[in-house]
């Protein structure tokens, strides 16, 4: 099965805060994205951890 | 020379996004057919490519998310379901696009030199050009806000066989200034089933 693109109207671009008091981001060594996809019928959901 | 310098660093081009597949971007992890990939705008020159400004100067990151529902069940992700952590747990803020979109905003004075008003001459200038390049100013923070939040991720339901990913029209013909966003490419056109 093909992707079907579309959705095209929506984006994908998330943004996030540093936390602490060090402003600027100087490194993404250490970081990991999270990411929870519900299935709608079990309402069973994934979660991908990705190293960036 | 100066005043050049100052109006390519003011001015804010709409930077269309092309259509990443997921196969093609390094860092994903496929569980049970969905597959999500992402990518930060990281370092400075990503984020620039996209956004015309280096968030990360601000403590931001921006990170593309692409979903693809290889599986046989819908699916549904939100934007409370993807968040960024150091490998401690450690959660980073999310931050709304209009927020982010600050980092990219510019300035009256900026705005004057922009267009060709420099700000000694809009103070002494009376009433007119000084509400005048406010206003320019007000509408070129409009549409950078209105930029970051068209490509900004939104709660969405995955069909089966469908890729949730940013696609924007590609046109590099929009003039150094600020403007609203041309129409996003996958509509219609791009979708025979609609």
């Amino acid at each position: 099965m093909s992707p079907n693109f579309r959705a095209a109207e929506y984006g994908g671009f998330l943004f996030f805060r540093k936390p602490g008091d060090s402003k600027e981001v100087t490194t993404i060594d250490g970081l990991k994205v999270e990411a929870q996809v519900e299935n709608l019928s079990t309402k069973q959901k994934l979660t991908a951890t990705i190293g960036l | 020379m100066v005043t050049i310098a100052f109006v390519s660093g003011c001015s804010y081009n709409i930077h269309n996004v092309t259509t990443p597949d997921p196969a093609t971007l390094l860092k994903k992890e496929a569980i049970n057919g969905v597959t999500v990939a992402v990518d930060p705008l990281f370092p400075a020159a990503k984020s620039e490519a996209v956004f015309n400004t280096n968030l990360a100067k601000d403590g931001i990151l921006a990170v593309q998310v692409v979903l693809s529902n290889n599986s046989l069940a819908e699916r549904f992700v939100s934007t409370e379901s993807v968040w960024v952590a150091h490998k401690d747990g450690t959660k980073w803020l999310p931050v709304e696009a209009g927020e982010a979109a600050k980092s990219a905003h510019t300035s009256p004075v900026l705005t004057g030199f922009a267009t060709g008003v420099p700000m000694f001459f809009v103070f002494f200038s009376g009433v007119l050009i000084g509400p005048a390049v406010a206003y320019q100013t007000a509408k070129m923070n409009e549409n950078i806000t209105a930029d970051f939040r068209a490509k900004e991720f939104k709660d969405r339901k995955l069909l089966v066989g469908e890729t949730y990913c940013a696609v924007r029209k590609i046109d590099d013909s929009s003039p150094r200034t600020a403007q609203s966003g041309g129409r996003v490419r996958g509509g219609a056109a791009a979708h025979p089933s609609r």
